[in-house]
């Protein structure tokens, strides 16, 4: 497990109340007696947990936990991409105006 | 002695084409799963009113076509059912009754038809469990089981005598929400409703020290537990209300519950109840169109609220519960428009869940008896019809052709995975917002 999935393991067991060891890449949430409400709660603690938003069509996409952790992945991947490239413009534009 | 009680359980629909389209519909299917995993709470209460020398067993019947061997280690048998699975249980008492094991049927239906069910078993329970369960075991005992077992004074049992329901008999792992009753009745008197009024007019409630007792029981075997309270109108008294979800909120459970639109008035309720593990609540909104509305309960109330439904809707989803609002098609001012006035009602409104069926002459109700009166039931005795999605009876203002092709038309429009997914996204934005709840 990488460290994304090991993170997305421990919410979806502190969420839920069940024990870390239950939890595998490739339960679903279904299969862990996790009701669908419960699975929204559970996407909610996440996305505050990386601050991201899975958007709507995404949701489609989670069934298993590994599912789980690709889209956080996948998604705050993106979002320290970003703020990367913005720091890298605010850095520049701080540096060009120095010295100019 | 050995007693089986049986339940027969799950959802029965017999349109072709609704079951057809219901594999692919995730909403239509999740709750479907759902009922048909919600213990017999009747039977659990009798389990616990049978005298200790006693065994009893719960026994879920699914589809008795399936049963090739009937169990014979029982000197009696108790069995069920709703109208829409009747005719099921009458052919598994039948079954029981030849194998020369003795039969008692009981239930909603029942309660209306006894004569009818007399024709199958060889003891009919015409009202509450709890008033002459205990009565006919020992007749039983004493061989001198009556015909029929009928409440002098329906509604009059005292809910506060109640015992615990027997939740030990249930498998843990079979069953993921366990049913808890609060109260019986509802005070609105609508025509449809076949819930809360057969087993007496009024409305009754538990006190909250016993609802908190049994909750705690079943947390024993259930840590992580679901609740669905089995009443008709939950939270009718307010100030109880309070009290009530003041009790279990240590309990740390989360639940679900039926009841009526006035709680949004009450922003201190609606916020105990988020804190207290609210999911959702089912709420009988009946119908978008105020003709139809008109009449639907003696008071009106129904109709009453209507100009504030979206208002409400708002209120109550605003504070992290979510609404499954009800709808009944069929109504008598009801046209083919309004399908899409129900859908776009729906749309507005942003239901995170929402639930349409066909309205439902189910025996023993004044809408029965009405449709009756005025030649409007397809066939005499339709009760394998009575299961909310099928039509047993002609509508009004238009065919039954029309009604059938118009739910089709409003299942495929709200249950489909598009709209799935774009509430389930609103319910996510909406407990972004709200503090975190106590979790079980």
């Amino acid at each position: 497990m990488n460290s994304i999935e090991k993170e997305v393991v421990a919410v979806i067991a502190q969420e839920s109340g069940i024990d870390e060891s239950e939890v595998s890449l490739d339960s679903t949430l279904y299969d862990l007696g996790i009701d669908s409400l419960s699975t929204l709660e559970i996407l909610v603690a996440l996305e505050n947990k990386y601050d991201i938003r899975i958007p709507e069509r995404e949701l489609r996409d989670i069934n298993t936990v590994r599912e789980i952790a690709r889209i956080i992945s996948e998604k705050s991947g993106c979002r320290k991409f970003f703020l990367g490239a913005r720091i890298i413009k605010v850095f520049r534009k701080f540096f060009l105006k120095r010295r100019y | 002695m050995k007693i089986g009680l049986m339940a027969l359980s799950g959802v029965r629909v017999k349109n072709e084409k609704l079951i057809k389209l219901g594999v692919t519909l995730p909403q239509f299917v999740s709750r479907g799963k759902v009922i048909a995993q919600l213990p017999s709470l009747s039977l659990l209460i009798m389990a616990a009113m049978t005298p200790d020398d006693i065994e009893v067993d719960y026994v879920e019947v699914p589809d008795p076509g399936k049963i090739k061997e009937l169990d014979r280690s029982y000197d009696l048998v108790a069995i069920t059912s709703y109208s829409a699975q009747i005719y099921e249980a009458y052919e598994l008492a039948r079954r029981y009754k030849e194998a020369g094991i003795a039969t008692v049927i009981g239930g909603t239906h029942v309660i209306a038809e006894p004569e009818e069910a007399a024709e199958y078993a060889d003891s009919v329970a015409v009202g509450e469990a709890e008033v002459f369960w205990p009565e006919i075991v020992e007749d039983f005992r004493n061989n001198r089981l009556k015909p029929f077992y009928r409440d002098d004074a329906p509604g009059s049992y005292d809910l506060s005598k109640s015992p615990l329901p027997r939740y030990d008999l249930l498998d843990p792992e079979q069953y993921n929400r366990i049913t808890v009753q609060t109260s019986r009745g509802c005070p609105h008197d609508c025509e449809f409703c076949a819930g809360s009024k057969l087993f007496g007019k009024g409305f009754r409630q538990k006190p909250v020290e016993l609802v908190v007792k049994e909750i705690e029981k079943i947390k024993e075997k259930w840590p992580k537990l679901f609740i669905e309270f089995a009443d008709d109108n939950t939270f009718v008294d307010k100030k109880w209300s309070k009290e009530f979800l003041k009790a279990i909120m240590p309990l740390e459970v989360k639940w679900f519950t039926e009841t009526d639109i006035s709680v949004a008035d009450d922003e201190e309720l609606l916020k105990l109840m988020y804190q207290s593990g609210c999911y959702q609540l089912l709420i009988g909104l009946e119908s978008t169109s105020k003709d139809s509305l008109s009449g639907i309960d003696t008071h009106n109330w129904k109709l009453k609220q209507r100009d504030r439904y979206l208002e409400s809707i708002n209120k109550i989803q605003s504070n992290g519960i979510t609404v499954n609002g009800c709808f009944i098609v069929g109504l008598d001012a009801d046209s083919p428009g309004i399908f899409k006035e129900i859908r776009d009602f729906i749309d507005k409104s942003k239901l995170i869940e929402a639930q349409v069926t066909v309205l439902t002459p189910y025996p023993g109700t004044p809408l029965y008896k009405r449709l009756k009166f005025e030649g409007r039931l397809l066939k005499e005795k339709y009760w394998d019809r009575c299961t909310m999605f099928d039509i047993n009876f002609q509508p009004k203002n238009m065919t039954v052709d029309e009604m059938e092709k118009g739910l089709l038309w409003i299942c495929k429009e709200i249950y489909n995975e598009g709209e799935y997914l774009k509430r389930k996204r609103y319910y996510m934005d909406i407990i972004k917002k709200l503090p975190r709840r106590v979790k079980s």
